[in-house]
């Protein structure tokens, strides 16, 4: 059987740099042109199937960019295992922000934490302010994973999650934590201590 | 094995059975390296329904298996559910013996399993296998015919994936071992918990158990949601209620005082309206904490009770009694006195039931006509005596279902039943015995139950708690037996020196039963009428005191009263009284009248309206595509400008804008932090959400003696963000601003004293005066006491009362340095009243009191005028000059009329101000009547 891993991954970034565009790109092939700010944090979770047939199974948490619940980050990034930094291509004052947010993580989040930064809009390419050269220098300087992406058109999305499940140390398998099912713990019938649902293949499904 | 099965059909819904029990070990295939959580031993049982039917086939019969456990307290819960349909398979195999381990840590041999079955259930190809072991092969055949018989019935049917079998629906949606669907009330310590802190811990990022806190969400909403489709009113049940330990003593006296009230009932009708006890409670309550009188609330019933409950102690106090005694002698004496005591209304009751330990009897007597109301009674009785189980201390119980009556016959008993319990309990005596008596209360809630087939004796381990009920009424006499801790003298002396409207509650803060509550060490969550009557025990026949009290035992309300009931049931109490005039026993008898709102719920109805709100909100499936959504309309809130004691309150829009049922909840931001800052109230704190549907969430700010000192210490600018999380979605934030205006109330007086100007004018929290530039007192109190000085109606003022707005115009007042706006001259009482309800609002929430508590334990030792004078040396000058001026106004009052009882009475309402107790429950408490007496020397 193939070897499944679980990972947080936390999603940080100015407002408005699309950093809920690319969880749903990612999560769901879909684009919204218009949506609205999230002011929040939502939970998701995907799937990415490695070469080896390895599955890593994020546990996305997509927080608000919003400057007044900055406060709240930590909450979200504490324990996570890899976070997505992201900035947008035609904002150069994002990818200052972008560094910030990476200060911070050095500083607070866990130390093993694998940080990628990501350029987000190049299908806006013809407004560009920051350089690939600039943003990559930065990346290689703090170690950082880089790279640009296109929520709209799905540009580089993938790619970029399964370079970040490739980067995560597969060997130790993490723990659970957020209380979502531990992988081969399935069990038959309804436990009515942990699901209060039973999924489609489970027999009470009524 | 015909028990357990019982067991098991107690909880299941009307409509299904069980029909084969098995006991069998789960072999655990999470840790097979782990043997030990094998070892406790599960229920296999299976269980039936049958379907009525829209099938063309009409009746069917469908079949699932249970696999059952027991809880730490014994009781059988569901643990999983297996439909019986056409993949499940169960096959059955000899087991290998197992090696016996002799190792040392090893359990005997003896206990080691013996060879078994092994039972594999698989319930379809996707899923593993579930491997089961079984002794008993005495009950596995009925078992494994009974499975065989329902599968092939499936099999008819063509039932396919057990997915049509919605009859498990309430099995499987419960955590709890209680299904929502169960006739039994859910247990009143449960239900009278906030839902909230019934939920999984969770903070931001750590959502918890969703799947848990949905389900408990969702029950809660369904069971509320019912209640009000099939509400058609309420049935005013009456009770009187009655309290004797009778000291062995035969029943000589006419009881009619006790039993029917001074007055005749439904001799007269007073006036009902209003007479909620909390309501009165409130707006006869003046705005400082000083209590007063509470004596106008009580009131009694307009009519005669529908049940009469007497509850009886130390019946039989012989040696040989100590023993289960089950001689009835003395139990038909005292019934035959009850009724004799009911005069011309006896023939309208009749007895319903009784139960005799020994000294402790409970009699439940009801009105003739309501008796096809009454259905299964249930009764019991545990000893708490010498060795736990002797009878002469203990409780006895009755338990019974009420369905309101209905006027037209046909659906009588199609209404939902209410269930009362009573106990009546004797427990530990002795003043040092507290301690012993919240362990026997402890004890008796555990166990004093009822076995589910009545009118058993129950002997057995109780079955259902006493606290499976809609209403509980507890009583005792010696009692409950908790006694006040003060010394003896000083109880008899407040009891006969001071004013009724001060003599219980100062002496209520010393009693053991209300500092248990408090403390909840014993009747936690228990409701009891305030006190506004002498204490009922010990009278004497040789050396008594003025009152009649015996010299040798301390005074105290042993004989009380108290209830507990589900929310949804507005218990409403009329009255509290003992009845001095019924002298046979050294206690005095206690009653007290209820009236019980009953639910008038169609039952079917009612049980309709479940399964159908369970079906509605049931559980979506894990897709993401089906997540739950809801939309926050404002995420940012402004209080704007906020004062003490003055009320703000904004609402939240919610909106579910997805496709499926919501739960949602807040959460704190970290672990183990509090969902909002105190000053900060959130109402409803979680609920559900149907698609489309909007809730409405209030923000309150209310800044009480609580929360102010830590504000006005801290910056004016307050902020806050909340966290609203809904079940599988995510975390919606709320950000919360107010802007706090700084008040004068819930200072120190040093503090008061270096303000620069009315505290309003504070450019910040640190603008204070430079240390040795303070003023010499307050000025706010000051302002205050010159008022009263000058301009107070002095002869109404302790008898009038003052309008709450008033009061909050004068505390805006003095924080914003404004002028009063009554002139000095003719005034309205209620003005008059109105600053000097201030004053002492405002003396009490000083942080720290005028005479720090340090120095509250030498007030007591003061023995002249000079030298209580000579004791204010200790104090600061700013508390100096408070407490001269104060009490120089105090003086004056009294000098008014210049009787000793004025100033008595002015003493002992102003000493919990001038002089409050250290809340800190490890300090020593200080005499009421010392601190009285120090005041005394100020104001005579």
């Amino acid at each position: 059987m193939s070897k499944q891993f679980q990972f947080k991954l936390v999603l940080l970034g100015e407002s408005a740099v699309g950093k809920s565009s690319l969880v749903l790109r990612f999560v769901k092939d879909q684009f919204d042109d218009y949506r609205e700010s999230t002011i929040g944090a939502a939970f998701l979770t995907q799937t990415v199937t490695l070469e080896d047939q390895t599955t890593v199974k994020f546990e996305i948490w997509d927080t608000a960019g919003q400057e007044r619940y900055k406060s709240l980050a930590p909450m979200y990034y504490r324990n996570a295992n890899c976070a997505v930094v992201v900035y947008d291509i035609t904002q150069s004052a994002s990818l200052e922000k972008a560094r910030t947010w990476i200060r911070e993580l050095q500083r607070q989040a866990d130390p093993s934490i694998v940080i990628a930064l990501c350029g987000n809009k190049t299908d806006l390419a013809a407004r560009r302010q920051v350089t690939e050269e600039e943003a990559k220098k930065y990346a290689e300087e703090e170690g950082l994973m880089w790279a640009e992406t296109s929520a709209k058109t799905g540009e580089g999305v993938t790619e970029i999650f399964t370079a970040i499940a490739k980067k995560l140390p597969l060997t130790a398998a993490p723990a659970s934590r957020t209380g979502a099912a531990r992988p081969g713990a399935s069990r038959a019938g309804v436990d009515l201590n942990k699901q209060a649902a039973p999924g489609p293949n489970e027999p009470c499904n009524c | 094995m015909s028990e357990i099965l019982n067991e098991v059909r107690a909880l299941l819904l009307p409509a299904d059975d069980a029909q084969a029990v098995l006991e069998v070990l789960v072999t655990d295939e999470e840790k097979p390296s782990n043997p030990g959580s094998s070892d406790q031993p599960r229920l296999l049982a299976v269980i039936s329904h049958i379907r009525s039917g829209s099938s063309q086939a009409g009746q069917h019969e469908e079949g699932s298996i249970f696999l059952l456990r027991r809880s730490p307290s014994e009781r059988l819960e569901i643990q999983r559910v297996f439909p019986i349909f056409r993949d499940l398979s169960l096959n059955l195999a000899q087991s290998r013996r197992a090696t016996l381990d002799l190792s040392a840590t090893a359990k005997p041999v003896s206990n080691q399993p013996r060879t078994g079955f092994v039972l594999t259930l698989q319930p379809g190809s996707q899923i593993p296998p579930l491997v089961l072991t079984a002794f008993d092969t005495h009950n596995l055949r009925p078992l494994l015919s009974e499975c065989k018989r329902l599968q092939e019935l499936a099999l008819t049917h063509s039932t396919d994936q057990g997915a049509s079998y919605p009859w498990l629906l309430p099995y499987t949606l419960r955590k709890n071992t209680q299904p929502i669907m169960s006739q039994t009330p859910i247990d009143l310590r449960v239900l009278n918990k906030p839902l909230h802190e019934q939920l999984s811990p969770a903070s931001a990022g750590l959502p918890g158990d969703d799947a848990a806190d949905s389900t408990l969400i969702r029950d809660h909403w369904v069971r509320k949601q019912a209640r009000d489709v099939c509400h058609k009113g309420t049935y005013r049940l009456t009770l009187r209620v009655g309290t004797f330990n009778v000291n062995g003593k035969p029943p000589l006296d006419d009881l009619a005082v006790w039993t029917r009230g001074p007055e005749s009932f439904a001799s007269k009708l007073p006036p009902l309206e209003n007479l909620s006890p909390l309501s009165i409670g409130l707006s006869e309550r003046p705005p400082s904490d000083l209590r007063r009188a509470l004596s106008s609330n009580a009131s009694s019933l307009d009519r005669d009770p529908d049940i009469f409950v007497f509850g009886f102690q130390e019946l039989d106090l012989s040696t040989e009694a100590l023993l289960y005694s089950t001689s009835t002698i003395k139990e038909d004496s005292w019934t035959s006195a009850i009724f004799a005591s009911l005069g011309d209304k006896a023939s309208q009751y009749t007895k319903l039931a009784s139960k005799q330990l020994v000294g402790m009897l409970i009699i439940i007597i009801i009105k003739v006509d309501l008796k096809p109301c009454f259905s299964d009674v249930r009764l019991s009785a545990t000893g708490a005596g010498i060795m736990g189980v002797m009878g002469n201390k203990g409780g006895t119980a009755v338990r019974l279902a009420f369905t309101p009556p209905t006027q037209d016959n046909e659906s009588s008993g199609a209404f939902r039943p209410t269930v009362l319990t009573f106990v009546n309990t004797h427990l530990a005596a002795f003043d040092e015995m507290v301690d012993k008596r919240n362990m026997d209360f402890h004890d008796l809630s555990k166990r004093l139950g009822f076995s589910s087939y009545a009118p058993v004796e129950a002997i057995n381990p109780p079955q259902t708690s006493i606290y499976e009920s809609d209403v509980l009424i507890w009583m005792g006499g010696k009692d409950l037996n908790y006694r006040i801790d003060l010394p003896d003298g000083e109880v008899r002396s407040i009891l006969r020196t001071w004013p009724e409207d001060t003599r219980y509650t100062t002496l209520l803060r010393y009693d053991q039963l209300r500092n248990a509550i408090a403390g909840q060490r014993a009747f936690d969550l228990f409701k009891e009428f305030p006190i506004n009557h002498l204490p009922s025990y010990r009278y004497g026949s040789g050396m008594t005191d003025e009152l009649g009290y015996d010299l040798k035992r301390r005074p105290a309300w042993t004989d009380r009263i108290l209830h507990l009931s589900s929310p949804s049931v507005h218990v409403r109490q009329l009255n509290y009284q003992v009845h001095p005039t019924v002298t046979l026993s050294d206690h005095r008898p206690v009653s007290a009248e209820f009236i019980v709102p009953v639910d008038i719920l169609p039952g079917h109805e009612y049980y309709e309206s479940l399964r159908r709100l369970l079906r509605q909100v049931a559980p979506p499936s894990l897709q993401e595509e089906v997540r739950p959504m809801i939309a926050v309309e404002d995420t940012s809130i402004h209080f704007g400008q906020i004062r003490y004691k003055q009320l703000a309150s904004r609402t939240i829009r919610v909106k579910n804008t997805g496709e499926v049922p919501c739960c949602w909840r807040f959460i704190p931001i970290a672990p183990n932090e509090t969902i909002s800052p105190e000053w900060l109230r959130i109402l409803p704190l979680n609920g559900l959400l149907l698609p489309s549907e909007v809730a409405l969430i209030t923000l309150e700010i209310n800044i009480g003696p609580k929360e102010a000192p830590t504000l006005n210490l801290g910056s004016k600018v307050l902020g806050a963000a909340l966290i609203l999380h809904t079940a599988f979605g995510k975390d919606h934030f709320i950000s919360v601003g107010a802007e706090y205006q700084y008040s004068c109330f819930a200072n120190d007086l040093i503090r008061l004293t270096h303000l620069p100007g009315p505290v309003r004018s504070l450019k910040s929290q640190d603008d204070l005066l430079p240390e040795n530039r303070g003023v010499n007192a307050p000025r706010e109190i000051m302002r205050l006491v010159n008022w009263l000085m000058k301009s107070a109606d002095i002869s109404k003022l302790l008898d009038s009362s003052s309008d709450p707005q008033v009061v909050a115009q004068l505390r805006e007042h003095l924080d914003t340095g404004t002028d009063f706006p009554y002139p000095v001259g003719d005034v309205d009482p209620a003005i008059s009243r109105a600053f000097w309800d201030t004053l002492w609002e405002l003396i009490m929430s000083l942080t720290e009191p005028i005479v720090p508590f340090t120095l509250q334990a030498r007030c007591t030792q003061m023995t002249s005028r000079d030298e209580a004078f000579e004791f204010l040396s200790e104090l600061t000058p700013a508390a100096v000059n408070v407490w001269i001026s104060v009490t120089a106004f105090l003086q004056f009052l009294c000098q008014a009329d210049s009787s000793e009882e004025t100033a008595r009475r002015v003493a002992t309402m102003c000493f919990p101000a001038l002089l409050p107790d250290d809340p800190n429950p490890q300090s020593t408490p200080i005499s009421p009547l010392a601190k009285v007496n120090f005041i005394l020397y100020f104001i005579t």
